[in-house]
């Protein structure tokens, strides 16, 4: 590659006599090669994976030459406190469908994932069996708690209990800021009268496939559709009361159009009472940290985050506005997003200032919390500490050292003090990452 | 890959609108971005996403605007009245030093590389192009005894 | 020793229980006007300041255990005069001598076998330190853990001992030392190297070698630099055979004490 490298006189030299210089005649440009490492040192650095550290230990297969523990038993009905339990691998194909494991869990450790029934884990099981029989409305239930205390676990857990049943139709939202952060494409569905997110829309319909096959079969349209073909391309797509709700979710339809179909299956789930629907949302405080998104009008003007298809489901949900005949709606804050007012306020934690900014503080957002039970995650008892130390000793997760130098009890009061008084990320982080 | 717009190359994986930013003389950020809402392009759209449409709707768009050398010309003809009419910030910029009453005992770095009343002005990126074009003159100054004088003459002439 | 400063501690504290007849809770409540048992007027109004949360019964209680304590104190005085405190007990106190009971003496029996257990590996901490810049030892400890942590999870061992053994195999024997000898050439001397210094030398190299490694993140590089090393592929092997060669050669130069 050549490029032209003009050498500029350099005034800085001769800052008294610049204007006499500037008025000279220019430097005799001269062309060079331009190599792109001048000190001729170029570091092919090829080996090795590319990943940063989370990535590493996510997706190199790890989980395979994971301990297998024994006794283990599956995560099934029978939800016993103070008990760690693994799923199986039906459930763990369709939880990783879900956006359940995240990267910084330590699974991959184990063969099986695993997971720990705590008291919380009985107030999901009422949740999701009252999901079953009363509508949505009356099933609205948010979790809160620090960092690491275990919120998306208990999410997963109440997505694996609503897999167990069969008859429930999971909508996941597995990282809400996706939402708003600008990362998806977006326009004005005059349709709709929304904002509509195609790229976002295509991997939530995929994902509502995939984990709701058999139930979404079962049900079928309740009048005709016609989706409007975009190009030569795409024809349009008919719909008649003999297609199932799977056929609708499955339908190859232009990018444009995925906001109806989005549209539609919510409404049949809506007016359905043969199986219960439940809307999972993780990092859900993304929505009410951000109530200003990331994104413009065609004026340059800002967009807010009702105004969007998606977002203006789940807050129309969570409201009460609209109710599924059977259902719930789970929310999962995350301490990732800036703290915000406008979340506590709604859940009638706290009293915003009346004087607060618009930025700081959505009154409109968090009037649509109201009716939504907030439940604050607890931190783990001691108990809970050492039957997860069990296994994790198990799991050859600890220094041989540490085992050698301790007994198990004090291993426990241990691990049970840096963990913070039974955090469990931090409890995690102090058995894996202590050398 | 490359994708070209008006005339300027841009890497597939640079962001539209940092990449539009960069790469044209006098464009704002807020000027891309009312480009790329009114064309509707989302926030961290990259430029491999680019239909020939959407590029042909920027380059309609951006030559609606005053930008790269017509904005350059604007600026050098108001340095030049203000030469004329003999002004101080004129004459600051015929000298080569800044023009707000900052200090020239250290600093005025800018000043003394941009400040003519040919004024020389560059998009971000050139910038950079150009800034590795001075380090490599420096690279093959000569060296040796005479080095100081030859370099010396070598600006002279 | 830990254990003999708690029990010298109690013996402490269970003798000013002795000398002072206050209730024990009066030891640790802090008051600080005055050392009196303050009637039930003032109490309310230190109570209405900082707002203490005290019931009204456990005030009058409180109060009464104040007045019962003074009371013992008077009659105590007056059939016994007032105390020495110069006496027998104090200079046992400032004596330092105590005598441990059975139960503590088996304890420290049973103890004596067992290595106080450290805080962090020492071949590990010498890793860290290596790794740490400006000081920064959280952080090289950050990317210590993570490196050991991808070990683990490739190998399923305990990667300290993978460390340690990696360390041991990579590490040379011996180096040369080039001593100046002001006559005519210099000499040029093998020196045996101590485990440290073995451990030292084969570190870097791993560090080295991790340098050449694709991923950003140092932690990564690391981790698996460690285990092409543990699995014999590091370059570090031919640095090595490199430093024993030379070494042999120099052989003659060796002084034998």
């Amino acid at each position: 590659m050549l490029r032209l490298s003009v050498v500029f006189r350099s005034s800085k030299l001769f800052s008294t006599s610049a204007l006499q210089l500037a008025a000279s005649r220019p430097v005799k440009a001269t062309a060079k090669g331009f190599k792109g490492n001048v000190s001729g040192k170029k570091n092919r650095k090829t080996a090795g994976s590319f990943r940063f550290f989370e990535d590493h230990i996510h997706y190199t297969k790890n989980r395979e030459e994971g301990t297998q523990l024994s006794n283990l038993e599956f995560f099934g009905n029978e939800l016993h406190s103070n008990k760690v339990v693994g799923f199986t691998e039906k459930q763990v194909q369709k939880l990783v469908q879900l956006g359940a494991f995240k990267k910084d869990q330590f699974n991959e450790l184990f063969k099986v994932p695993i997971t720990l029934l705590r008291n919380e884990t009985e107030i999901i099981h009422k949740f999701i069996t009252s999901t079953q029989s009363t509508p949505s409305s009356e099933n609205r239930i948010c979790l809160l708690g620090e960092r690491g205390i275990g919120k998306t676990t208990l999410l997963t857990q109440a997505q694996a209990l609503a897999l167990n049943n069969g008859n429930t139709i999971i909508i996941p939202i597995s990282y809400a800021l996706k939402l708003v952060d600008g990362t998806n494409d977006y326009f004005y569905d005059s349709k709709l009268g929304t904002y509509t997110q195609p790229m976002y829309l295509k991997k939530l319909l995929a994902k509502i496939e995939y984990v709701n096959k058999e139930s979404l079969q079962k049900l079928s349209l309740s009048q005709d559709y016609t989706i409007d073909g975009i190009s030569k391309d795409k024809a349009s797509v008919k719909f008649t009361p003999k297609h199932s709700l799977l056929d609708l979710v499955k339908a190859n339809v232009a990018g444009r159009q995925r906001g109806k179909v989005f549209q539609i299956l919510i409404n049949e789930l809506l007016k359905q009472n043969k199986s219960s629907v439940l809307l999972t949302v993780d990092n859900f405080s993304a929505l009410t940290s951000n109530p200003i998104t990331a994104y413009r009008n065609i004026e340059n003007k800002l967009i807010y985050t009702e105004e969007f298809q998606i977002s203006k489901f789940i807050f129309q949900l969570t409201s009460g506005e609209i109710s599924f005949n059977q259902g719930g709606v789970l929310l999962a804050t995350s301490s990732d997003d800036k703290p915000s007012i406008t979340l506590k306020h709604g859940l009638g934690l706290i009293e915003a200032d009346p004087y607060l900014k618009e930025s700081e503080f959505s009154r409109q957002l968090a009037s649509k919390l109201v009716g939504v039970k907030p439940i604050e995650v607890s931190k783990l008892s001691k108990e809970n500490v050492s039957i997860l130390i069990e296994k994790y000793i198990e799991a050859q997760a600890f220094n041989n050292f540490e085992l050698e130098a301790n007994s198990k009890e004090h291993l426990v009061n241990q691990k049970y003090v840096l963990s913070g008084n039974g955090n469990p990320l931090e409890l995690l982080k102090s058995i894996t990452l202590y050398h | 890959m490359v994708t070209t717009i008006m005339g300027k190359p841009f890497r597939a994986k640079e962001l539209v609108t940092i990449g539009l930013k960069s790469k044209f003389y006098g464009l704002s950020e807020h000027d891309v971005s009312k480009v790329c809402s009114k064309l509707g392009f989302y926030p961290k759209m990259r430029i491999h996403q680019l239909t020939e449409q959407q590029i042909l709707g920027i380059t309609k768009e951006l030559s609606d605007l005053t930008i790269g050398a017509d904005k350059k010309a604007i600026i050098r003809s108001n340095i030049a009245l203000k030469r004329t009419i003999g002004s101080y910030a004129g004459m600051r910029h015929a000298l080569g030093l800044p023009v707000r009453g900052q200090r020239t005992k250290t600093n005025a770095k800018t000043a003394r590389r941009l400040n003519r009343i040919e004024r020389r002005g560059y998009a971000t990126s050139t910038n950079q192009y150009n800034a590795i074009g001075l380090q490599e003159s420096f690279h093959h100054s000569e060296q040796g005894v005479f080095a100081g004088f030859k370099n010396f003459m070598r600006i002279l002439i | 020793m830990f254990s003999r400063t708690i029990l010298r501690n109690s013996i402490i504290k269970s003798q000013t229980q002795v000398i002072t007849p206050f209730p024990r809770a009066y030891l640790f409540s802090i008051r600080f006007n005055s050392t009196l048992p303050p009637s039930n007027q003032n109490n309310s109004k230190i109570q209405k300041k900082d707002e203490l949360p005290i019931k009204e019964g456990e005030e009058e209680e409180e109060a009464q255990a104040w007045l019962d304590a003074v009371k013992e104190l008077r009659e105590r005085y007056i059939s016994q005069g007032i105390p020495d405190y110069e006496s027998a007990h104090m200079k046992q106190l400032k004596s330092e001598v105590f005598e441990p009971s059975e139960e503590q003496l088996a304890k420290y029996a049973s103890l004596q076998d067992k290595p106080i257990p450290l805080r962090n590996d020492p071949v590990v901490q010498h890793c860290t330190n290596m790794v740490m810049k400006d000081g920064k030892k959280s952080k090289a400890q950050k990317y210590i853990a993570r490196a050991l942590y991808i070990v683990r999870l490739k190998l399923r061992q305990d990667p300290v001992n993978v460390l340690k053994e990696t360390l041991d195999k990579l590490g040379p024997l011996m180096e040369t030392k080039t001593y100046k000898t002001r006559v005519a050439k210099n000499l040029v001397v093998p020196v045996p190297l101590n485990q440290r210094q073995r451990y030292r030398r084969a570190f870097l190299w791993i560090l080295e070698g991790s340098d050449k490694r694709r991923s950003k993140d140092f932690s990564v590089r690391l981790g698996e630099e460690i285990i092409d090393a543990y699995l014999g592929r590091s370059s570090g092997y031919d640095k090595r055979a490199q430093i024993h060669k030379q070494a042999m050669l120099h052989r003659a130069y060796v002084k034998l004490r």
